[in-house]
């Protein structure tokens, strides 16, 4: 339920970002704007611009709209023809269409901007292990390196170098990597291995790397209510010493134990700020018979060890920059499967749809302010690649018509322009058949 | 004069409907309490039947043999989707249909339709294809939410208890408080006055549920939110039945159930109400 509330969040600030897009370029070029709503449905508030156009909050959250002059849509007075929509240039029609998806990607840049100017928490590279005849293990590099920079960019987390290597995935040619070990650095040329777009989990063990994981500390996080944790009174934020008298110090340690022993009795010891407490726990054997007690490991950074902790920032200059790369980055990595998908290369399995989408919502909400404006960065790039593409009905439908008519000197036929629509139509309500099959059954299948 | 002789048409009309009703409602519970979930999605199958011959002759084809080929068809294919497909993607289908329907009834609720949308709906291939795919996702998902929970018949006297409940606050509250039109470009006797009504009503009903059947969510709040979800969809499932209506200049269905009109009429709420319910279920997690 609140995963809804955040994706109807998200897509509400999107879809007026979008739709603020079109009704500022339609305003620049002189177009007379009606209503700009924000939601859908009857007004709640409503209130008249000095310009005449009337600023709208209705109730139905699934974003907004932007109703502009246009004779096509009712009657236009005389005196204010020059001002609808349809009787506008070509090029001042198409700058009003592309200008909603251009502001869509504009907020991402936006967003990520914000997040390098305030740090991106993360994990430093160190690597832990390279895998006997790998490419990186031919290179020269071995377990303890660091890597600092991929191709000359300083790279001070495992985010940002996985998202170094991965431009290099779909060609797969040379990369240089900088490592740092003991104090001295040296440059690599690494060859990385062709991937596509939906195997990029696997990058970093295709190249032989296996990332320095942080121990994770023993502390509880949440607790789930009438669990056996909550019955044997664990809280929040304790920490686990050991079971059985057997010292144990690390989260997945506990885990493997825990997993054993369904219905059996332990006795723990937990350290709860300056006391020492003894409890009996009894794990519940979950579907797959495994033991379990509804409790979570505290995954707070704070946890993690001062010297893997790293943060990925950029002053307020250089962060620009690289809020362009990033979102550029992520509209062609999001265009390459589009197409992947057209051509067959990549699954039409990676089509999400929105339940989906309003899961992630919910869990990146629940991580923090960081990671909802990076999701709602990444959710904009995908909306505004979306309506640019030429379906029509879509602001890319709009578009093409537009340069159809730049090209033949008038538009389309009325009967052609029809049928185009239709098509278009069927083509999205085919993309959405696929976003939800996707859902359910992922869910359920 | 005129006025007293519509009233006293009203009155009949309104007479007819308990009667017709109160034959009908006990029978309806008797069978979703007391069958066993195939019979109860062979009954709504039946019932698609009905609505479907009704919805063919509201594109004016009029030659009953026509209809009665074309009913068998969509039959065979209803059945061959419920035998063949995954249960998944016939709900999946029916999602982007409602989906796409409550987006066409919020765009043009105050607008006529563009030209490439009266086209389409004015084909009759297209009412044929829609109403094929609206129907299997009414009968699969009726059967499966039947089924699926072991509360499940209850569940199912619920969304029509709902829907119908929220029909008939909404038909009161109209024309008691009426006054502010909420798409007068599809059915210009809805009034926001009237959807309060019927989400009222549905409230009620969903609270008292809650408090002696139980509800599958557990928590009041997410019923609550549901219920109104559900009615607010209902709506839309109405609505898209009078741009069907509207695309032919049609206004009853039918006039199979005295009082009521027809099937199609009855049941126009349900077609949406019930698949979306049902994958809400799903997706919430219900026990």
């Amino acid at each position: 339920m609140l995963s809804l509330l955040y994706f109807l969040i998200a897509l509400s600030i999107l879809i007026v970002i979008h739709e603020y897009g079109h009704f500022w370029v339609a305003r620049r070029c002189g177009v007379k704007v009606l209503r700009f709503s924000v939601g859908f449905g009857k007004p709640i508030w409503r209130k008249l611009g000095r310009d005449g156009t009337e600023y709208v909050i209705a109730p139905i959250p699934l974003g907004g709209y932007v109703k502009m002059l246009d004779e096509r849509e009712g009657e236009v007075p005389e005196n204010a023809l020059d001002q609808a929509f349809n009787r506008q240039s070509l090029p001042k029609r198409m700058a009003i269409v592309v200008a909603g998806p251009l502001a869509n990607l504009a907020f991402a840049v936006l967003a990520y901007w914000f997040l390098f100017v305030v740090g991106i928490p993360g994990i430093k590279p160190i690597i832990a292990e390279v895998a006997p005849e790998s490419v990186v293990a031919e290179a020269g590099m071995v377990g303890g390196d660091e890597i600092v920079q991929v191709d000359g960019r300083d790279t001070p987390t495992w985010n940002s170098v996985f998202k170094a290597l991965l431009r290099h995935a779909e060609q797969g040619d040379q990369t240089e990597l900088t490592v740092a070990s003991g104090g001295t650095r040296q440059t690599y040329s690494v060859k990385v291995p062709t991937l596509a777009v939906d195997e990029a989990s696997r990058l970093l063990s295709e190249m032989g790397i296996t990332p320095l994981r942080p121990e994770i500390a023993p502390v509880l996080g949440q607790i789930v209510p009438d669990s056996p944790a909550e019955q044997a009174g664990l809280q929040q934020g304790d920490r686990l010493v050991a079971a059985d008298g057997r010292q144990l110090g690390n989260w997945n340690d506990w885990v493997a134990l825990i997993q054993q022993k369904a219905g059996e009795t332990l006795l723990i010891t937990v350290e709860r700020g300056q006391q020492t407490l003894e409890l009996s726990l009894t794990p519940e054997a979950g579907d797959d018979g495994k033991g379990r007690i509804g409790a979570g490991v505290d995954t707070d950074f704070s946890s993690l060890p001062a010297e893997l902790q790293s943060e990925l920032r950029y002053g307020p200059l250089a962060a620009v920059k690289e809020a362009v790369l990033q979102t550029w980055l992520f509209t062609s990595s999001t265009l390459t499967s589009l197409w992947g998908m057209i051509t067959g290369d990549v699954s039409t399995d990676n089509i999400g749809g929105p339940i989906s989408i309003a899961q992630i919502a919910g869990s990146s909400a629940e991580q923090g302010l960081m990671s909802f404006v990076s999701f709602l960065a990444m959710i904009s790039i995908t909306l505004g690649i979306l309506n640019l593409l030429p379906i029509p009905m879509l602001d890319g439908g709009h578009l093409m018509m537009f340069i159809i008519e730049a090209v033949r000197g008038k538009p389309l036929p009325d009967e052609v322009q029809i049928r185009g629509q239709q098509i278009g139509l069927f083509l999205l309500l085919m993309l959405m058949f696929l976003a939800f099959f996707n859902d359910l059954s992922r869910l359920f299948g | 004069m005129v006025e007293l002789q519509n009233n006293c048409k009203m009155i009949l009309m309104l007479k007819q409907r308990l009667i017709t009703a109160a034959i009908l409602i006990p029978l309806v519970v008797w069978a979703l309490l007391g069958l066993q979930s195939g019979v109860v999605t062979l009954l709504f199958s039946v019932v698609s039947v009905l609505a479907a011959w009704e919805w063919l002759s509201l594109t004016g084809i009029q030659n009953s043999a026509i209809k009665a080929i074309l009913v068998s068809l969509a039959v065979l294919l209803v059945g061959l989707a419920l035998f063949y497909l995954p249960i998944m993607a016939i709900l999946s289908m029916s999602l982007c249909v409602w989906l796409s329907a409550t987006l066409l009834v919020i765009f043009f609720a105050n607008r006529p339709l563009n030209p490439a949308l009266i086209h389409l709906f004015q084909s009759k291939v297209f009412v044929f294809i829609a109403m094929t795919l609206i129907l299997a996702g009414f009968v699969a998902s009726a059967g499966l939410l039947h089924s699926h929970w072991p509360q499940g018949p209850a569940l199912v006297l619920y969304v029509l208890v709902t829907v119908w409940l929220a029909d008939s606050g909404g038909y009161f509250a109209g024309k008691r408080f009426g006054k502010h039109k909420l798409a007068v470009a599809i059915s210009p006797n809805k009034t926001w006055e009237g959807v309060y009504g019927a989400l009222v009503l549905a409230l009620i009903w969903a609270t008292g549920f809650h408090f002696t059947v139980g509800n599958p969510l557990q928590d009041l709040l997410s019923w609550l939110l549901l219920t109104a979800f559900i009615v607010m969809v209902s709506i839309v499932g109405d609505l898209l039945e009078s741009v069907f209506k509207r695309s032919f200049h049609v206004k009853d269905s039918g006039q199979l159930l005295p009082g009521h009109g027809g099937m199609l009429d009855r049941i126009d709420s349900l077609l949406a109400a019930i698949p979306v319910f049902t994958v809400s279920l799903l997706i919430l997690g219900a026990q």
